[in-house]
C-alpha cells in the first residue's frame, strides 16, 4: 500500500516538473476563463439583477469550457513518447497512472480557476454568501469533471487529430455535474435547502472516482494493444 | 531449458500478413538477433514478444514472469525536463538505489550534460540517455528494437559491453536489427525467409 502511493507521488511530481517547465499551458487555461467571464457583463449589458441572478450559471459553464479544453492534451504525450509502454512494461499499475493524471489535470486547470472565482464573481456581481456557495459546489464539482475527462480522454487516445472530440464527448456527460452545481447556489440564494444538491453532488464524486480510474486503466490497455 | 518458444508464429499488420509460421526458442543466456529487410517484420515480432499485437495464428510462450525490459524507436524522454531528472523518474519507478543514475549518465558519457534540458541533446544523445535504462531496469529480458541507431562507436562499443555482461548474468536479448554486427556469441533469424511470397513459391 506505501509502495502504492510511493509510485502515485512519483509520477505526480514528474508530471508536475513538466507542467512547470512549460507554463503556457495553464495559463492559457486561465486566461480563457477570465478572458470569457469578462466578456459577458459587456455583451448583455451591466444590470446588477440580471447579472445577479446569471452569474453562478455562467461561472459554472465556463469553468466546464476551461476543465474541458485541455483534456485532449491529458495523455497523449505519454502515449505518443512510449512512456505509458514502458511503464505497463515496468509492471507499474495503471490505475495509478490515471490517478496521477487527473490529480494533475485537476490541480493545474481547475484549481486555478477556483482562485479566481471570487475576482470573478465580484465582476458579476455576486454576493458574497453566493461566491462562498459557488466555491463549495465547485470545489466539489470540478474533480468529477476530471474524473469524466480522463475516461473520455482514454477512450479517444488512438484517434489522431482528435482535439475536438473530447469537448464534444465530455459536455454531455458534465450536465448533471452542472445542474447539480448551479442549482444548489440558486437554491440558496432562493432560501431553499441546499443540502440535497450537495449531496447529489458528493455522490456523483464517489461515484465517478472509482469508475474513472478503473474504465480509464481499462482504456490505456486497450490503446496500447492496438499500437 | 527454452525461456521462450514461438511456434507458427504469423502476425499482420494493417490487413497484411508481415510474416507468417516463424518457429523459434530461445534459452537463457541467449542473444538473439532478428535481421531482415525493412518492412520484413522485425519490429512487428518483437512488438508481438512484448504482448503488444496479438498474432494471427502460432503461439507465443515466455516460460518466466512477465517482466521485461523493451525499448523502441520511442526514447521516452520528457524534453522540458534535464537528463537527471529523466533518469530519476524512471529509476524510481524501476526501484532501484539512486546512485545508479549518474554512474549510468557516466557510462553513457553523458555526466557533463546531466543538468540541462534533454531537448537540446542530439538524436545520438538520446539514444544513449534512453540506453542508460538497460542499466536502471532490473528486468532479465530486453526486447530491443535496433538499439543502436544514430550512434557512434564509442557507445556501440559501451553497448556491445553491456550485452555481454548481460549475457553473462543469464539475461536474454532479443535485437531487431537490419545488420548483423555484435561481436558476441548470438544467433540471428532472417525474417526475409518467412514472407508470404516466399511461401507460395515452394
Amino acid at each position: 500500500m506505501k509502495k502504492l502511493f510511493y509510485v502515485l507521488w512519483v509520477l505526480v511530481v514528474h508530471n508536475f516538473r513538466q507542467a512547470l517547465r512549460e507554463k503556457n499551458e495553464f495559463l492559457l487555461n486561465l486566461g480563457f476563463f477570465v478572458a470569457a467571464a469578462l466578456i459577458f457583463p459587456l455583451s448583455i449589458g451591466p444590470e446588477f439583477e440580471l447579472l445577479t441572478r446569471i452569474g453562478a450559471g455562467l461561472i459554472w459553464t465556463l469553468t466546464l469550457f476551461a476543465s474541458s479544453l485541455s483534456l485532449q492534451r491529458m495523455f497523449t504525450a505519454d502515449f505518443e513518447d512510449g512512456t505509458l509502454e514502458a511503464l505497463y512494461f515496468a509492471s507499474y499499475p495503471l490505475e495509478a497512472f490515471v490517478a496521477a493524471k487527473i490529480i494533475t489535470h485537476w490541480i493545474l486547470c481547475s484549481l486555478p480557476v477556483l482562485l479566481l472565482v471570487p475576482a470573478v464573481a465580484v465582476c458579476l456581481h455576486l454576493s458574497i454568501f453566493q461566491i462562498g456557495l459557488l466555491i463549495l459546489s465547485l470545489s466539489i464539482g470540478t474533480p468529477i469533471l476530471s474524473f469524466i475527462g480522463a475516461i473520455a480522454a482514454t477512450l479517444t487516445l488512438g484517434i489522431k487529430s482528435n482535439s475536438f472530440l473530447v469537448p464534444l464527448l465530455v459536455l454531455p456527460l458534465y450536465i448533471p455535474v452542472l445542474i447539480f452545481g448551479v442549482n444548489s447556489v440558486e437554491a440558496a440564494f432562493l432560501g431553499l435547502s441546499l443540502k440535497p444538491y450537495l449531496f447529489m453532488l458528493s455522490g456523483l464524486f464517489f461515484l465517478n472516482l472509482p469508475l474513472s480510474i478503473l474504465i480509464g486503466a481499462f482504456n490505456l490497455k486497450l490503446n496500447l494493444k492496438s499500437l | 531449458m527454452s525461456e521462450l518458444t514461438v511456434h507458427n508464429l504469423s502476425c499482420s499488420r494493417g490487413g497484411r500478413v508481415i510474416f507468417c509460421k516463424v518457429n523459434f526458442s530461445v534459452h537463457r543466456g541467449q542473444i538473439l538477433i532478428l535481421n531482415g529487410k525493412n518492412g520484413s517484420g522485425k519490429s512487428t515480432l518483437l512488438r508481438a514478444l512484448a504482448g503488444l499485437i496479438d498474432p494471427v495464428a502460432g503461439y507465443i510462450q515466455w516460460s518466466v514472469n512477465f517482466s521485461f525490459l523493451f525499448l523502441d524507436h520511442k526514447d521516452t524522454l520528457k524534453s522540458q525536463l534535464t537528463l537527471l531528472e529523466n533518469l530519476n523518474f524512471w529509476n524510481a519507478i524501476y526501484d532501484t538505489s539512486a546512485l545508479q543514475v549518474e554512474a549510468a549518465l557516466e557510462i553513457f558519457a553523458l555526466g557533463h550534460l546531466k543538468d540541462l534540458p534533454v531537448q537540446g541533446l542530439s538524436l545520438g544523445q538520446r539514444q544513449r540517455l534512453n540506453l542508460c535504462r538497460l542499466l536502471l531496469c532490473p528486468a532479465k529480458i530486453w526486447l530491443l528494437d535496433e538499439p543502436k541507431r544514430s550512434l557512434d562507436q564509442h557507445a556501440n562499443r559501451i553497448l556491445d559491453m553491456l550485452f555481454e555482461r548481460h549475457q553473462k548474468n543469464g539475461g536474454t536479448i532479443v535485437i531487431a536489427s537490419p545488420e548483423d554486427s555484435l561481436p558476441l556469441q548470438k544467433d540471428s533469424l532472417n525474417l526475409d525467409n518467412y514472407q508470404l511470397y516466399n511461401k507460395e513459391d515452394t
